[in-house]
């Protein structure tokens, strides 16, 4: 074998020729490379990893991972492995290795001990651009609004305290001292349009706004809001509208992305909870407990396992699985810790407000939140199993699963309350089976072997593999070009076998005959199966097993099998599917019963059949009763569990967190025991502390202890993280503008104090998200109309002091929604898998496998609302991505409105409005005999309010020159109206 | 073009943008965000973050530059190519065809310590007054090397298709981040309103792995996303409305909503969103017929038809996607992104099979296309303010990756690109790779060196061109930056 060339040379280079004599430094060399190739990171505006090479001093010092350079033995020294690019983690400078020149430079330098002058002549660069600044941020930098608390505000004094509201009181203090003058109450129909979409992302139907117009002139508009505001808050609409909110902030989506992008499994169950916890108005602490640490109360905080939903709180924490999942790494561990950083930086910023994430490969640039903060903040989730379930490979793209049961329905129980009101049915049965076994013979006689099994026969079988032909159960079936064999199927060395007929194939079908003169009473079944076994009586499924047992075994069948009895011949037929590992089937039948005691199900059928003869009519009437109850309980609808993606930990010992330099795994610093960032404790505050797992805890305990501390110790900065994102919902922009990030690179709050007021009234209504959302309709804030006059425009422009409302463009989803709905399209069904409304061919060819790109829906499903709309990472549905949908990729507490001709594109002659439109069209064709009047109820519906006469005439000559110019006929013309007022800006915005 | 405002202390940088804006296309900046964006993204000044609108001062107080190009057209070699079967030309290799020999490599079939060799399956020439090395894979391209400028010491963080992608076309392996076309968008704004900025063309075989995670935009405004032309049929995703509301039906239908529109905004003053809506419908009206004109190649003359191959049934897909690009960059289109090869396999460079076979199809299909459109930018005057990109997300190994067959597995530790037009040097090779083109050693550049080097070209600073997101002022090179490739640097 000839080897290369350079095969050789690396091997001469490693050391074999013994290093190169040392030769003597020179300072005047050193120097400006520091100052070229280290300075600028690790200097006075950038000191990354803590080292700080401005003078011999903080040189000698050394940054997080010791010093620079080992006096002892310099050749070992870290600034030589960092330049030398040996590990890839700790390379420096990380933009590409140094001139080989520039290496040996620095290598002698280190080599003699690294010697750098003292005083000026050892001072890097010009102290102007690295001026010699104190670590870390300072107090000023801790003394920021979002890591304070304060007490519940004092409201406003002065001309502002005649105010109704607090938080009119609040934003008219502002508005008077400006000398503004807040805009009129805006009219009826424009509140009730801007409450519906608020609140449930629909607009109006005319019905509701003649009905609240109504109301408002009856019984006068407090009353009407108040009533509204009850019917909206209880809307099943709502639940939807804010669940769809949440899940901008948790990235949810379907996939994992990257290059299988590979669908969750049933990852829309966390969206359900999310809308039935909206729905029941969850209050904030247990919204903050279950979705963090829901699979964590059962062990840690049982009194909190809410009764009428046990399995809710499981659900719940899908929330640690919605992120982007890469199967097939190039780096198994640091993918691991990059999908771990993924869920603290989305908790961080849901919970707290806190861009956390720039904190993970150094500390924060602008906020005083150390790498230790991050990594101490990390340490809460990192015995979280991740969602391969602590593996990685193409073949875990669904994830690790759990079996969890739905909350039972309406009519539904869970398993466990079936299980329960069984057992005391059963309880109350014993006696009688009790009295039966006492009273019945010990053999009745009619004991037969009527096939027997292959220890006792073997009986002949017919016998047929692979897969089942059609009706093959059946007794007049024909197996007569079946293989025959004696009993006992399957592979030699299977526990408890008795081979009578070899089998190794993966499926099997037996059919045998025997004959009755009588049909007896009872027949007890002997089989031994390994793996899925089901039996068959002349047809009728008698008994079924799943997986596999070591030994034959018997069991009583129930009346059914008996039934299915008839003189004469009896067709047997058995059935058998292999999946691994030890192969064996065979059954016997005797007719007869099972008199060992332990076998209560025996006995039960015994007494349904048998009872009558044995017991006084009168024990028989009850015994009859409670025979027919547990029936009727067996087969009640139970909550059956079936897979979901819950949160996993490893075990109850949580491993060692290291601060991880520059965010890389393989470059380990110092240990951090759990903890919150050091902002949040400031005056006296205590951080959570991770519990002592108690025997047999199948987690750490720690993600329940720091929800408790966001909803305890920490109350205040959750409960105002989510106040202002009510505001948000409310207002359409927070009070802190910078909903996910209260630091200070975000933007401060327009009205701290009224900020800090909510909190508390958060608090105060006990979480209640709802009670919230009523508080603030009611202010006339929000009630105020959103146009005001050029004084005000020209004072404050962007409306930072709220004297107008602001107004909204509808979201993505509000805008498709809106034409479900008012053109009658909308399936307002609610939660269960997601739906795949149809996408034109032009987006399937864009993914690398087209065919598999998009799964299909039946039509009615893909008129459902747009949160059920299926989200996969790498093929967004167009029509919401291009009106601002975020990618789910990333953490979104605020969506960039985009304004381009694409949209108008999609808008105006996208396949989806142009159907809306026909819809509509035919709706108020039906509902109106003539055109004005079609025009006029068109308007209705898509814009909530009455067309007025001049208005009518434009529409109807529009309508004119399409029909009479373009040749269109009535109904084409109506529906490029109709199209028309699904593009007006009156539609896509709200006032 | 005024010269950017530097200086915006005080003022937050969403304000700073917006003025900035007013400088080279106000229309268009504002166009594409709208004022109530912009208001919302307006963050508290910190006086030192760099400008992200760039033509920036680097911190050494070195010259600000001028952009040379103007444009991108990036040739995307979707699969990864071999670069010892193209332009890294090893002679040794072809000795050593068949000999199994130690040397690590990295692929999709994981780390292995060395494997059997297989020779380069084509001849190499010496082409040009640069006298390169070119294989015979491209006769035509062969022409064009005094003015290309060959990256053989490419590196990328991952041998895998998926992440490898991402890695090219958004700078990182996580998904989430914008691409290289969003940022160029962002960063220079559109030429041309009644046109996307950002055109993505796939292969006729279906889109690369991830689909559109590819031409994303990312955390940065949905406006930046990437829009996929069609070559055939029409062009652009709803470009062309329902056949009763074609023509003149739905100019009166536009006619009728702008006066409704109007008399909407008049009620409602202080709402510039109000407007701006009301101009992309009239935009959208234009593109409508801009975007037809733009993809009807029966203008092109004959001559060029046959220059780029479009008479050719095997090159006649890319041949159209290539003139389409050069048209584009004609209207002012700032990046345009093209597909060789989609899907899985055999259908893209992907060569894990038979190695001939692969790459004879995929060279077949694109060299004399790419090589016209090199010629062509040439002779209208456009390759000095064009900048074209030639590569995949990897490159491919030396060694076999099954014990039979000429099949090579995926190779991020050295593989080549190549770059033409604006901003770049003809006729220079730099970085070398190992003598068995394993893996790169001498000037090695990272994909970031790649990205940043575009962006310079593009007049736009790669350490200061920053999108200020979840509390990072993120770049497309990363936070801890990286430099141009100043050696192929015109």
């Amino acid at each position: 074998m000839a080897l290369p060339a350079l095969l050789f040379a690396a091997a001469l280079g490693s050391g074999a020729g013994g290093p190169p004599p040392v030769q003597e430094p020179v300072w005047e060399e050193v120097r400006p490379l520091l100052e070229r190739r280290c300075l600028p990171c690790h200097g006075g505006e950038r000191v990354k990893s803590r080292f700080r090479l401005a003078t011999a001093t903080t040189f000698r010092r050394g940054g997080a991972r010791g010093p620079a350079v080992d006096p002892g033995d310099p050749a070992r020294s870290r600034l030589l492995e960092v330049i030398g690019y040996g590990n890839p983690d700790l390379a420096m400078p990380p933009d590409g290795r140094l001139p080989e020149a520039e290496i040996e430079v620095l290598r002698r330098w280190v080599l003699a001990g690294a010697p750098w002058p003292e005083g000026p002549e050892g001072r890097l660069a010009d102290p102007e651009r690295f001026p010699d600044e104190p670590e870390g941020a300072g107090r000023e930098a801790l003394n920021w609004w979002a890591w304070t608390t304060s007490p519940k505000p004092e409201l406003p004094r002065g001309a502002a305290s005649g105010a109704a509201h607090p938080v009119d009181a609040f934003l008219l203090a502002d508005l008077n001292e400006a000398g503004l003058r807040p805009a009129p109450r805006a009219a009826p129909r424009v509140l009730l349009r801007r409450a519906t979409l608020a609140l449930t992302g629909l607009p109006p139907t005319p019905e509701e706004t003649s009905a609240f117009l109504e109301a408002v002139e009856r019984r006068g508009f407090e009353a009407a809001w108040e009533e509204l505001l009850d019917r909206l808050l209880a809307s099943p609409h709502y639940g939807e509208q804010m669940a769809r909110r949440w899940m901008d902030l948790v990235r949810y989506a379907e996939t994992n992305g990257y290059e299988r992008d590979a669908r969750k499994t049933n990852i829309w169950r966390y969206r359900d909870w999310l809308i039935r916890s909206f729905e029941e108005d969850k209050p904030w602490d247990r919204f903050v407990l279950e979705q963090l640490a829901g699979d964590e109360l059962a062990t840690y905080a049982p009194e909190l396992v809410p009764p009428e939903d046990p399995t809710g709180p499981l659900l719940a924490t899908g929330y640690y699985l919605l992120g982007l999942w890469q199967d097939e790494p190039v780096d198994v561990a640091q993918s691991q810790a990059d999908e771990l950083a993924d869920v603290v930086d989305t908790t961080a910023q849901a919970f707290l407000g806190l861009t956390l994430g720039c904190a993970r490969c150094h500390d924060h640039k602008a906020d005083p939140i150390s790498q230790r903060d991050y990594y101490a903040f990390t340490a809460w989730f990192n015995n979280l199993l991740g969602y391969g379930g602590g593996a990685v490979g193409q073949h875990l793209g669904g994830g690790f699963t759990t079996p969890v049961a739905d909350r039972p329905r309406p009519g539904q129980e869970s398993v466990a309350e079936r299980d329960r009101r069984i057992a005391a049915v059963d309880l109350e049965l014993r006696p009688f089976l009790e009295e039966l076994r006492r009273k019945v013979p010990e053999r009745t006689g009619e004991e037969r072997i009527l096939v027997a099994d292959a220890a006792a026969g073997p009986a002949l079988w017919r016998y047929h593999l692979g897969e089942a032909p059609a009706a093959w159960p059946a007794p007049g079936f024909d197996d007569a070009s079946w293989a025959e064999g004696p009993s006992g199927f399957g592979r030699e060395g299977t526990p408890g076998s008795r081979i009578g007929t070899p089998w190794t194939g993966d499926r099997i079908q037996l059919r045998t005959r025997f004959r009755l003169t009588s049909i007896p009473e009872g027949l007890v079944l002997r089989f031994h199966h390994d793996d899925d076994l089901q039996v068959f009586l002349n047809g009728v499924l008698v008994f079924e097993r799943s997986g596999y047992v070591t030994e034959y075994q018997e069991v009583q069948l129930p009346s059914e099998a008996v039934d299915a009895l008839v003189v004469g011949s009896n067709v047997l037929a058995v059935s058998c599917v292999q999946d691994f590992g030890g192969q064996y089937v065979d059954v016997g039948l005797r007719s007869g019963w099972l008199s060992d005691a332990s076998q209560e199900e025996a006995w039960r059928i015994r007494l349904a059949s048998q009872g009558e003869r044995f017991l006084s009519p009168e024990r028989w009437a009850e015994a009859r009763r409670l025979l027919a109850e547990r029936r009727s309980l067996e087969e009640l609808p139970v909550a059956e569990p079936y897979p979901a993606l819950i949160a996993v930990e490893r075990g109850p010992e949580a491993p060692v967190q290291h601060v991880l330099l520059r965010g890389s795994v393989h470059a380990r610093g110092e240990v951090v025991e759990p903890g919150v960032p050091r902002v949040f404790l400031q005056d006296g505050r205590r951080g959570p502390v991770p519990p002592e797992p108690p025997p047999g805890a199948r987690s750490s305990g720690r993600r329940l202890a720091l929800a408790r501390w966001l909803v305890g110790e920490g109350r205040f900065f959750s409960a105002r993280v989510q106040a202002n994102r009510l505001w948000q919902y409310a207002f359409g922009r927070g009070l802190c503008p910078t909903p996910g990030d209260f630091g200070h690179l975000g933007q401060p709050p327009t009205h701290p104090e009224l900020l800090d007021y909510l909190a508390w009234e958060l608090l105060e209504r006990d979480g209640s998200l709802k009670e919230m959302l009523r508080f603030l309709m009611t202010s006339e804030a929000w009630m105020r109309a959103s146009t005001a006059g050029a004084e005000t425009l020209e004072a404050d422009p962007l409306n930072r002091l709220y004297a107008r409302f602001p107004p909204r463009r509808l979201t993505a989803e509000e805008y498709r929604d809106s034409l479900l709905r008012t053109s009658g399209l909308l399936n307002p069904a609610r939660f269960g898998p997601s739906v795949f409304p149809p996408l034109p061919e032009e987006i399937l060819t864009t993914a690398s496998r087209p065919d598999q790109a998009w799964g299909v829906s039946p039509p009615e499903e893909a008129n459902r609302r747009s949160l059920y709309i299926h989200v996969k990472r790498s093929l967004r549905f167009p029509l919401l991505a291009a009106l601002d949908q975020p990618e789910p990729d990333l953490a979104c507490p605020e969506r960039f409105p985009t304004n381009v001709p694409t949209q108008a594109l999609m808008t105006l002659n996208g396949s989806f409005p142009w159907e809306a439109a026909e819809a509509l069209a035919r709706r108020v064709e039906a509902e109106a005999g003539d055109r004005a009047g079609r025009v006029e109820r068109a308007v209705e519906r898509v814009l909530g309010r009455p067309c007025a006469p001049q208005e009518t005439a434009r529409h109807l000559a529009l309508l004119d020159r399409l029909e009479q110019e373009e040749g269109l006929s009535p109904h084409g013309a109506l529906q490029l109206f109709c199209l028309g007022l699904y593009n007006l800006n009156e539609f896509f915005w709200i006032d | 073009m005024s010269p950017p405002n530097r200086n915006f202390c005080r003022r937050t940088r969403r304000e700073a943008l917006w003025e900035i804006g007013a400088g080279f296309g106000a229309v268009a900046l504002t166009g594409m965000l709208g004022p109530s964006w912009l208001r919302a993204q307006a963050r508290a000044a910190d006086g030192r973050s760099p400008n992200p609108l760039a033509g920036q001062e680097p911190e050494g107080g070195g010259p600000t530059h001028r952009p040379k190009a103007r444009s991108v057209i990036f040739l995307f070699m979707y699969g990864g190519p071999s670069q010892v079967d193209t332009f890294d030309y090893k002679p040794e290799l072809y000795r050593l065809d068949g000999k199994t020999v130690q040397v690590p490599t990295f692929g999709r079939g994981g780390r292995k310590p060395g494997g059997r060799i297989v020779g380069p399956k084509w001849r190499f020439r010496p082409y040009g007054e640069c006298g390169k090395w070119v294989s015979d894979l491209f006769p035509y391209l062969g022409r064009c090397v005094d003015d290309i400028a060959f990256i053989h010491s490419m590196y990328a963080e991952s041998p895998i298709h998926g992440s490898a992608l991402l890695n090219m076309n958004c700078g990182r392996i996580i998904s989430g981040h914008p691409s290289l076309g969003a940022w160029v968008n962002y960063g220079l704004g559109t030429e041309n309103q009644n046109l996307p900025g950002y055109v993505v063309m796939l292969d006729e075989t279906g889109g690369p792995i991830s689909g559109a995670k590819n031409w994303t935009n990312g955390y940065m405004p949905a406006s930046y996303q990437g829009v996929v032309l069609r070559t055939e049929g029409t062009p652009i995703l709803d470009l062309e409305p329902p056949p009763e509301l074609r023509g003149r039906r739905q100019r009166l239908l536009l006619d009728h909503l702008k006066a409704e529109n109007e008399r909407h905004a008049a009620e409602r003053p202080g709402n510039e969103e109000l407007q701006s809506r009301i101009r992309q419908f009239e935009l959208a009206w234009r593109m409508q017929s801009a975007a037809p004109e733009a993809v009807d190649l029966s203008q092109e003359p004959e001559a060029i038809r046959r220059l780029y191959g479009l008479d050719d049934p095997r090159t006649r897909n890319f041949a159209r996607k290539c003139i389409l690009a050069r048209r584009l960059v004609e209207r002012g289109v700032r990046f345009i992104q093209i597909y060789a090869g989609g899907g899985h396999n055999d259908d893209n460079w992907d060569a894990h099979g038979d190695l001939v076979f692969n790459h004879t199809r995929h060279a077949g299909r694109t060299d004399r296309p790419i090589a016209a459109l090199l010629l062509d930018l040439k002779q209208r005057g456009l390759l000095d303010e064009t900048l074209v990109i030639w590569g995949g997300e990897f490159g491919r190994q030396p060694t076999a990756e099954y014990a039979q067959g000429t099949g090579r597995d995926h190779n991020s530790w050295g593989f080549t690109m190549w770059m033409a037009g604006g901003g770049v040097k003809g006729g220079v090779s730099v970085g070398r790779t190992d003598e068995l083109g394993s893996k790169a050693v001498e000037d090695r550049f990272h994909v970031k060196n790649l990205h940043a080097t575009i962006l310079h070209c593009l007049g736009l600073d790669p350490n200061g061109l920053s999108f200020f997101f979840n509390g990072l002022d993120q770049r497309l090179v990363g936070v801890e930056g990286a430099e141009p490739i100043h050696q192929i640097l015109a």
